[in-house]
């Protein structure tokens, strides 16, 4: 103890200050950090915020099933309609094609009956 | 700042003759109180950077290794820097010679303070709850 006193006497006084008043900065940080992060709001991790409250209140995640099933029944009845309409395309086109076939006879019996009156 | 002090020790420990300049006498006179003359004193603090760089470097491989014991060490570590980098600082303010050292050491104290301030928050953080 005393050789540690003789030690303290002689290191130059503000040396020993300024040792005491880092030394209570330091410590003073510390306490100030310590007591920000018991205060700090809860870690900003709005995904689980968000996953904790549809656990808590499952209504808009039943709704919003709802209108997924509602979502693929109206693209259901979209493809069969979809499917009807080239059906009916195809028919058309079939008649169009015989319609053409029947123009080009007339036209040939036309010409036929043109070549026998001279 | 762990390389910081490794190579300040590095730096001490080859560069003979460095305490006897005028600009490290406050050095020489702070540790006057051992009995040792400029080069031991050199010398001795070139090895106890040397070796608290070392330990600042193994205390960040454990800091990436763990997570929630480290705060504490990164605490101690930080504190141990800010010692050193204020005393490095009292060093040369007492040689009377007006440096670039006045731009650089009372900064990294500074900065050392501002690592206290995280770990500490950290620490906080995590005995409340908060995190992890």
């Amino acid at each position: 103890m005393a050789e540690l006193a003789e030690l303290l006497q002689s290191l130059p006084t503000p040396a020993l200050i300024v040792f005491a008043a880092v030394l209570a900065l330091i410590f003073g940080v510390r306490h100030l950090g310590l007591l920000q992060g018991l205060k700090a709001p809860a870690a900003a991790s709005e995904t689980k915020a968000q996953v904790a409250a549809v656990i808590v209140d499952p209504t808009a995640l039943v709704a919003a099933s709802a209108e997924v099933s509602g979502l693929a029944v109206a693209v259901t009845e979209g493809t069969v309609a979809l499917k009807k309409h080239t059906a009916a395309m195809e028919r058309q086109g079939e008649r169009l094609d015989a319609l053409a076939d029947g123009m080009d006879k007339l036209r040939t019996e036309l010409i036929r009956a043109a070549a026998k009156m001279e | 700042m762990a390389g910081h002090i490794l190579l300040f020790g590095v730096v001490l420990l080859v560069a003979q003759g460095l305490f006897m300049q005028p600009t490290w006498s406050g050095f020489r006179n702070l540790f006057a109180f051992t009995g040792a003359d400029g080069g031991s004193i050199q010398f001795w603090m070139g090895v106890a950077m040397v070796l608290t760089g070392l330990a600042r470097f193994g205390g960040l491989i454990v800091n990436g290794a763990r997570k929630h014991v480290t705060p504490r060490i990164r605490q101690f570590s930080a504190g141990v820097g800010c010692l050193i980098w204020f005393g490095i600082v009292y060093g040369f303010a007492s040689s009377d010679v007006l440096s670039t050292w006045l731009a650089i050491y009372p900064l990294f104290g500074v900065n050392e303070l501002v690592n206290i301030h995280r770990a500490a928050h950290d620490e906080g953080e995590t005995r409340n709850g908060r995190t992890g």
